[in-house]
């Protein structure tokens, strides 16, 4: 597809090293993805290793005591990076308007 | 009835094959494909390292995928698809959001990619990138695929899920946004 160039850059050999570590991890994912295919006993040990991690992870979680946030600092910290609370209708939404961005960002300053 | 359209000669390599063919062919599809992605992401997201993320996932994604892709449509829609859903997931974090909250003019956007290392525009260019970011993020996504990609409007209607009236509305509408505050810059 033809394109201008844009006035962008990137650091020097970056789409070289991108593209070895996109091959690597979508390789690696591959790999993982047939490992999960192995039947009999193996899928088993799979799903026993699960569960058992599922298990330590919840006994983790309902011993920790949540400390309450009492600052928008806080708040904001703990927030996930995936963290705006806008549904895929509502961003679709935003991409035309950019007051319901404003709406967000407000209600979330003041929250 | 869907018709399958005439598609790259890579991507049957990159589904079927194994190996260096593979290999290969994944590295065709990145010497078309990857600086265009970027640059799409780029000026969705401003920010390199946001790009650089998104860029990563849409190739990872893509390489998972490829089995699935029927060549109903063009190879190309279905990439930039799967790009603008990674752009849009990236526009929904908390990154984005200080980014946007702490520019929210032309000037404060000026500011910021003076001092970006990551952009080596001239003054020119510097005004045009900071009155896109404070464009509605539809028009800006249009004037970026329409202007930079140069890519049909037919294509920028299947890709964002309207029509091509409308994908044409938006470039004007941007068009004439971003010539108003260039003009008024310069006064």
């Amino acid at each position: 597809m033809p394109q201008k160039n844009t006035p962008y850059t990137t650091p020097e050999g970056f789409f070289e090293q991108q593209q070895k570590v996109i091959w690597k991890e979508a390789s690696s994912q591959t790999a993982e993805r047939e490992l999960e295919d192995v039947g009999g006993f193996g899928r088993y040990a799979w799903a026993a290793g699960i569960a058992a991690i599922l298990s330590i992870g919840l006994l983790f979680v309902l011993q920790q005591t949540p400390e309450v946030c009492e600052s928008f600092a806080c708040l904001w910290d703990r927030t996930p990076v995936q963290s705006i609370p806008l549904d895929d209708d509502e961003i679709e939404t935003w991409m035309d308007d950019d007051l319901l961005f404003e709406t967000v960002l407000n209600e979330t300053k003041d929250a | 009835m869907h018709v399958a359209k005439p598609q790259p000669d890579w991507i049957e390599d990159l589904v079927e094959a194994e190996g260096l063919l593979r290999e290969r062919a994944y590295t065709t599809m990145m010497d078309t494909w990857h600086v265009p992605i970027y640059s799409y992401l780029r000026g969705m997201l401003n920010e390199h390292d946001d790009a650089e993320d998104a860029t990563q996932e849409t190739f990872v994604q893509v390489l998972r995928s490829i089995h699935l892709f029927r060549g109903e449509s063009k190879f190309s829609t279905w990439l930039y698809a799967i790009a603008r859903r990674k752009g849009l997931d990236a526009l929904r974090s908390r990154k984005q959001l200080a980014l946007r909250y702490a520019h929210p003019n032309a000037a404060d956007w000026e500011t910021r990619l003076e001092s970006d290392p990551f952009f080596d525009g001239d003054d020119a260019e510097l005004k045009l990138h900071a009155a896109l970011q404070i464009l509605p993020a539809r028009q800006r996504e249009v004037f970026t695929l329409r202007y930079y990609q140069e890519m049909a409007y037919a294509d920028i209607a299947e890709l964002i899920g309207t029509s091509e009236g409308a994908a044409k509305a938006s470039y004007f509408h941007a068009k004439n946004k971003v010539q108003v505050h260039l003009i008024s810059s310069t006064d």
